[in-house]
């Protein structure tokens, strides 16, 4: 067990390098001047005050040596200051961790529960009408942009009948409308996988044996089968983790709430590379981390997946996530 | 309605040398606006005498991301300036400087050296006293920091005037020097990056100022959740107004909360519902159902460059020719695009600048559009209608690159495709490009990648600055500026001392570049607010963003 954490851990400590590499290399090495995006395109900038504002970034230096000097600052957890503000890079991100982790947070446990609640629904239902009209869900949620679900909400329950507030973070009634924004998307995946993978394991001999033991329907769904089908859905919670990740940049413009979503966009649209940096490197965080916890519940799950084996699910689904969060983020 | 404005200590009128700081005119059309002129809205009679007391609640259309009055960030001036004060102010009606911290002021002929008499008794809000030590300490400490400020307005327009120093001879007279004449450095010095801070604020190193400004102004910041809000809470015992301010003593209103919504369309929808009482930057196509939701609007033209089409291939062809940049401007029908894409809020552009610039002269008759003239003018430099209806020369298509950038204004790409539309109509091909901040820089700097730019936010209150800034040929040079006769003209008006003869330099300057065809204003840029029915008292700062609040009350 030791060696195995040991062994993750160490490639945990790899990703983050790596991020950190990939994402100066692309930010820093690319012949594009920070100096010069900070001073605009404006003739009251002389180049000998370029010059200046180049030498005071560091960025006269050769690329190697800001390179080693960012990393050593990054390993004493000192990711720099915001070209904009001046801030701390870590307060920054610090401080937009825990209204982000509040709406994801949220939003994680009600798609959950509307997940699994439409799976089991439509398992348990003896109607074909209404298990095809709930089945039919899952996919309008994919399908419907954040964007757009976050819009309604609000001109419904905000703007028209005025339940909840439009703005600002407000405690929980501000955190209802983001939460059921954010839910919408990973609630249908759960619903599509578990739904699927319930409807496979219920034509497994266990459940005629539950069934021949007098078990009624809802028993045998939520007793037997949920337990067993919900395996696959655990795969996807990297997956998850990235989708709420980032749901959160489009909940937290749209309900103008502060969050790592918002530092993400005003970062990248600024061109402020250090807390672009920051982001990367915590998305990289996030997923290295997020692997290594849903490894480690396999082992408790399901006892076939033995402590020292390498066990092939694992991996690609938080790579995939990890794909997902980079290319849209 | 009190107008209970102090005894007013005199500001002095000295005509020094040709130099005419504040002129009567200005002190009448002062105490015009001070009588409900200007552009002040929600601010009738029937709301009786102004209340203390109360919050205001504005929405922001992003994140200051920095309160530090000098940080280069779009909005922080909106939030700042209630914090600061600057040693002038600018009244919005004249547009010329009066007193503020400083309760006069005196140019010395040529304009190279300026001294100002400080206002006795201004403390800031931690209680420190304002003193000529602390104003000199302030501009000490923008030139010790400048080359951690890029972009910073601040330290171009000191650099750019040549400034030496700030000496404070007394505790309460303040000279300031510069190599150059500087005609227009009081205009400059009522800016809020020019806000005066308290010695608190400048011992922390400069990155640490975001949050922490301490300032003298009528509200002191309370808090500023990134991302989120802005709370700022009234100063006790303020009596230093600006000049212009309507009545002494603190203000109004208790508390000032700044929203940051970013999304219009739930900005729309918070004023609606009340959740925000005021919101600037308005889209045009919300501006309809706000005014209908009873709210008032307040619009007035930002001074600045005018939005508009800048050449930057005019030494190559087919733009070297100055008779196909002549018909590039009689192209483009202004009118049509404020018609089609904005309000009636928005102005018809009749210069290189927009109306409210100082210096800003009328050249409408340069920008009459004609169809048939600027086709003539093609059709005599050689180039003939081709097949498809893109003129050609020597067998070459007269196809023109457009590189622009997405400002965050909801008319900029359908302005694109309309002058698109409207060049075609003569002939020319347009191909817009567009580009994000880095890859703009990077093809200007490359000089051949575009011949023309859509150009946005240059320039500020005086013309001289803004037209330097743009059409300006000597480095970085980014819009490949080849006029040998202008840039002497920006150079003499930066140092003229005598208005008459400034504003006559900059009218020439303007009708070079219109005349040549360097520049096509597009869109008169305009701040559009709402104002809601509980507010009074409102009105735009001279520089069209919001004002101190200071007299800013609700019923």
């Amino acid at each position: 067990m030791a060696r195995f954490l040991v062994g993750r851990v160490l490639q945990g400590v790899f990703v983050l390098w790596a991020a950190y590499t990939l994402s100066f290399a692309v930010l820093y090495a690319l012949p594009s001047d920070p100096a010069a995006i900070a001073a605009g395109t404006t003739n009251s900038v002389t180049p000998e005050q370029l010059a200046e504002v180049r030498h005071a970034m560091g960025l006269d230096r050769p690329l190697a040596e800001q390179y080693l000097d960012k990393l050593g600052g990054a390993l004493h957890g000192d990711l720099g200051r915001s070209v904009q503000s001046g801030e701390r890079v870590t307060s920054l991100i610090g401080g937009a961790l825990p209204p982000t982790l509040a709406v994801a947070g949220a939003g994680l446990v009600l798609a959950v529960l509307l997940g699994t609640g439409l799976a089991v629904l439509s398992t348990v239902t003896g109607a074909r009408w209404l298990r095809q009209a709930l089945l039919s869900l899952p996919p309008l949620g994919v399908a419907i942009p954040s964007f757009v679900v976050g819009l309604l909400l609000l001109q419904w329950f905000s703007f028209t009948w005025n339940l909840f507030p439009a703005i600002g973070e407000g405690g929980w009634r501000g955190l209802v409308l983001p939460a059921a924004t954010i839910a919408v998307q990973p609630a249908a995946l759960i619903g599509q996988v578990l739904a699927k993978s319930m409807s496979d394991e219920l034509g497994k001999d266990y459940v005629d044996v539950a069934r021949a033991k007098g078990a009624g329907p809802f028993r045998v769904t939520v007793r037997h089968v949920l337990r067993n089908a919900a395996l696959p859905t655990l795969t996807l919670a990297g997956l998850l983790v990235g989708g709420l990740l980032t749901g959160a940049i489009v909940v937290e413009v749209v309900f103008s709430r502060n969050g790592l979503g918002q530092i993400t966009q005003g970062a990248v649209s600024a061109e402020d590379l250090p807390v672009v940096q920051g982001v990367v490197l915590l998305g990289a965080l996030v997923f290295v981390t997020v692997n290594l916890a849903v490894d480690l519940l396999y082992q408790v799950l399901d006892p076939r997946l033995a402590v020292g084996r390498r066990s092939a699910g694992r991996g690609p689904a938080g790579r995939f996530a990890l794909f997902t969060f980079a290319g849209r983020g | 309605m009190t107008h209970d404005k102090e005894s007013p200590t005199v500001f002095q009128i000295k005509p020094v040398g040709r130099l005419r700081i504040a002129s009567v005119a200005a002190a009448t059309a002062l105490l015009a606006a001070a009588c409900g002129g200007g552009s002040s809205a929600g601010d009738s009679g029937a709301a009786g005498p102004p209340k203390a007391g109360g919050t205001l609640t504005v929405a922001l259309g992003g994140d200051p991301v920095s309160l530090y009055p000098r940080a280069v960030t779009p909005l922080v001036r909106e939030v700042s300036r209630p914090i600061v004060d600057s040693l002038l102010a600018l009244d919005p009606a004249t547009r010329k400087p009066v007193p503020w911290l400083a309760e006069s002021f005196q140019a010395n002929a040529d304009a190279t050296e300026f001294t100002f008499k400080l206002r006795s008794g201004v403390t800031f809000s931690d209680g420190t006293l304002l003193t000529a030590k602390v104003v000199k300490q302030n501009f000490d400490d923008i030139i010790a920091n400048k080359a951690k400020s890029a972009g910073s307005t601040a330290v171009s327009l000191l650099e750019g005037g040549g400034y030496k120093e700030t000496t404070a001879p007394d505790d309460r007279t303040v000279v300031q020097k510069f190599a150059r004449p500087y005609p227009t450095w009081p205009l400059w010095a009522a800016s809020t990056g020019f806000g005066i801070l308290a010695p608190k604020t400048l011992a922390l190193p400069l990155d640490d100022r975001f949050d922490k400004v301490v300032g003298t102004g009528p509200f002191v910041l309370q808090s500023y959740v990134k991302n989120s809000q802005v709370v700022l809470t009234k100063r006790k015992g303020y009596a230093w107004g600006p000049k212009t301010a309507k009545h002494t003593g603190d203000a109004y209103l208790d508390k000032v909360v700044y929203k940051v919504i970013t999304e219009p369309s739930v900005r729309t929808g918070a004023l609606k519902t009340g959740q925000v009482q005021l919101a600037g930057s308005l889209n045009p196509s919300d501006i309809a159902p706000v005014r209908a939701a009873g709210f008032s609007i307040v619009a007035q033209r930002i001074p600045r460059l005018a939005e508009g089409i800048v050449v930057t291939g005019a030494d190559r062809e087919p733009l070297k020719d100055a008779a196909v940049r002549q018909a590039l401007v009689k192209a483009v029908d202004a009118k049509q695009v404020r018609d089609t894409l904005l309000t009636p809020e928005w102005g018809v552009p009749s210069s290189v600048v927009t109306g409210t610039v100082v210096g800003h002269s009328d050249q409408s008759a340069l920008l009459k559009p004609d169809q048939a003239a600027a086709a003539a003018l093609l059709d005599k430099a050689g180039w003939k209608p081709g097949g498809d209806g893109i003129r050609t020369k020597d067998g070459k298509r007269l196809t023109l690159k457009l590189g622009w950038l997405e400002r965050g204004n909801p008319w900029d790409r359908p302005l694109v495709e309309l002058v698109t539309a409207q060049y075609k109509k003569i002939g020319v091909e347009l191909k817009p490009e567009l580009a994000t901040a880095a890859q703009s820089v990077e093809a200007l700097t490359a000089r051949n990648k575009w011949d023309l730019f859509l150009s946005g936010v240059a320039g500020g209150l005086d013309a001289g600055v803004g037209l330097l800034g743009t059409f300006a040929s000597t480095p970085p040079n980014f819009y490949n500026v080849q006029d040998a006769a202008l840039q002497p003209l920006l150079l003499k008006q930066a140092t003229t001392t005598d208005e008459a003869a400034r504003d006559k330099i900059l009218a020439d300057a303007q009708q070079r570049i219109l005349s040549e065809g360097l520049y096509t204003p597009l869109v008169e840029d305009t701040a559009v607010v709402a104002v809601g029915k509980k507010v009074h008292g409102f009105a735009l700062d001279a520089d069209s963003r919001l004002p101190t609040l200071l007299d800013v009350w609700l019923s």
